[in-house]
């Protein structure tokens, strides 16, 4: 009763809590945006060998956001983070033409898990501030995000360091995750 | 209170995973490192040999950029290897100046390895990027920021470094309570975390009838975790008999920095004003772990053995335990208190309990302190 209650009073004050897994190949940019979010500051980060969690809060949202390691050592530890997952925040370094194959690989397989069903999946197509990076739509083809089927899906382009784009993103996922509340 | 309950209680079962040295040829033989890793886990492709004698040889030893010992990291195509401090500027240029892979973490292609070993090392290639008009190296211990601009200086010719990029992350003026440690965000990282399924609990009938004695006629129970000082928040109530059941069985996570010792399941009758501690538990997380491999303990059911406390929670400070007043010290009243079977014995909780531990992959990854600000839940619903 007394969750129930606080169910109640947090609709009535509107912060929903939601669970967003940010993943994606190391170097994406995952931390970057993470505490870019919380902070409004760019960090310097250093490879994640572990995973960062921290709350952000937008709009009517609070975002318990966990940012997981992303090594090949560490990508099979990835599935124990799934269960309750809201969102799915999928970073992709869109410099990295070399591995974006690597990327369509773990996100199709991410996708196809039983506990992901449910999720909601918002691409960040990140460093667009660099030489060579995929637009966009280049990333979205190269992802196979088309192919998705029965999947609520947005890719945003991105700069974690500039901020641009990160706030688009996160107004998809508060929009879409508030309605299908 | 954390660092004088750490004082009080140091970690008895710490875990040491022996993390063997990449660049300590003294210590490893040609078979080399990573093999803890490889031996498990297939996704790995096993890297030539060479990977592992290159990284042994002198002068790889130490960092290219600030030189410190053992350096896990390696840039790809630039063919040197360098420590997680400077693997973290490298990225921060972009994969297209510097494709940092960790040694022992990723899977190296035979190419990639190749090319990598053909660059000649760190002494060489540094040799090199200084005689073709690169920066000279800054003085052992330098600040970080000098490293860094060096970094950048040195892998794109001089011309583009970039002082934005170079912030690296400073405590915030007015120090915010929120953030107190803020100077290490993206530097640091948790690297333990518990996850608990609670599913059901039975406190006996006996002690049901007890607690209905003290409280409402009706009991309602919930499960709260923790550990250390981090408390998870309650599960929902249940109300009813002495038995209680979650289905689908209600998760609570909690960040584990692999010191802590135990999980305690504390046991709870009474809702919004009334709430009485019904019995406490707890698991040795380090045992559980051991049943794993590779610092995962696949989900494990265990039963908890639950034992009548007193109640020292929230609601009752002002009654002196006849127990804690026996005891002659304050020390040996606190070292008591860390032990649930001195009540008695009243029933059990089932948990699924399932543990990530990622200390043992990597010893130079600093670990994030555990605060409960950095944790949604705290210890109320």
């Amino acid at each position: 009763m007394g969750l129930a209650f606080t169910k109640i009073w947090q609709r009535m004050i509107g912060k929903q809590e939601m669970r967003i897994l940010m993943v994606g190949l190391d170097a994406a940019g995952k931390t970057t945006i993470l505490y870019k979010l919380k902070l409004g500051e760019v960090v310097t980060t250093i490879p994640t060998i572990g995973f960062n969690v921290e709350t952000v809060e937008y709009k009517n949202l609070s975002f318990t956001v966990w940012d997981v390691g992303g090594q090949d050592k560490i990508r099979p530890l990835w599935r124990h983070y799934y269960q309750g997952t809201n969102g799915l925040i999928y970073v992709v370094d869109s410099n990295d033409r070399d591995r974006i194959e690597d990327a369509r690989e773990e996100l199709t397989k991410m996708l196809n898990e039983d506990e992901m069903r449910d999720a909601v999946l918002l691409v960040f197509a990140n460093k667009q501030d660099l030489p060579q990076a995929m637009t966009a739509a280049e990333v979205t083809e190269k992802l196979g995000l088309h192919n998705l089927r029965h999947r609520q899906w947005f890719i945003q382009s991105a700069c974690a360091t500039t901020g641009d784009g990160l706030y688009e993103g996160l107004d998809w996922l508060s929009r879409t995750l508030s309605s299908k509340r | 209170m954390e660092g004088l309950a750490s004082l009080l209680f140091p970690p008895r079962d710490f875990k040491f995973y022996p993390v063997p040295r990449p660049c300590d040829a003294t210590s490893i033989p040609a078979q080399g490192h990573g093999d803890m890793f490889q031996a498990n886990t297939p996704v790995l492709k096993k890297p030539a040999t060479t990977l592992e004698q290159h990284t042994a040889l002198t002068d790889n030893k130490e960092c290219a950029d600030c030189g410190a010992p053992s350096p896990e990291w390696a840039s790809v195509n630039q063919g040197v290897l360098v420590c997680i401090q400077c693997a973290g500027c490298h990225r921060a240029m972009g994969a297209h100046v510097s494709r940092i892979k960790s040694v022992t973490l990723d899977s190296w292609t035979s190419q990639e390895v190749e090319s990598f070993v053909a660059k000649g090392g760190n002494q060489k290639v540094n040799r090199e990027l200084l005689q073709s008009g690169g920066p000279p190296p800054p003085a052992r211990g330098a600040p970080r920021l000098d490293v860094d601009k060096y970094i950048w200086k040195k892998y794109q010719g001089g011309e583009k470094v970039c002082n934005d990029k170079l912030k690296r992350s400073v405590p915030l003026t007015g120090k915010s309570p929120e953030f107190p440690e803020v100077s290490n965000m993206g530097t640091t990282c948790h690297q333990g975390l518990v996850m608990v399924d609670v599913q059901s609990v039975d406190i006996g009938v006996d002690h049901a009838r007890d607690l209905r004695m003290l409280g409402p006629l009706f009991l309602s129970l919930s499960v709260q975790l923790s550990i250390g000082s981090q408390k998870s928040d309650f599960t929902s109530h249940r109300r009813g008999s002495e038995k209680a059941g979650w289905s689908p069985p209600e998760r609570k996570q909690m960040l584990w920095d692999a010191q802590e010792r135990y999980l305690w399941c504390r046991v709870w009758d009474g809702e919004l004003g009334f709430k009485q501690l019904a019995g406490e538990g707890r698991i040795d997380l380090p045992k559980l772990l051991e049943n794993g491999s590779d610092g995962i303990s696949t989900p494990e059911a265990v039963e908890v053995e639950l034992f009548a406390a007193e109640d020292d929670g929230a609601d009752s400070d002002s009654e002196a335990s006849p127990r804690s007043a026996s005891t002659a010290a304050t020390f040996s009243k606190l070292q008591d208190s860390t032990d649930p079977s001195r009540g008695a014995f009243i029933g059990t909780a089932n948990l699924k309990v399932t543990i990530i531990d990622m200390t043992g992959m990597l010893k130079t990854q600093t670990k994030k302190p555990i605060s409960q600000s950095t944790w949604g839940s705290s210890g109320s619903d």
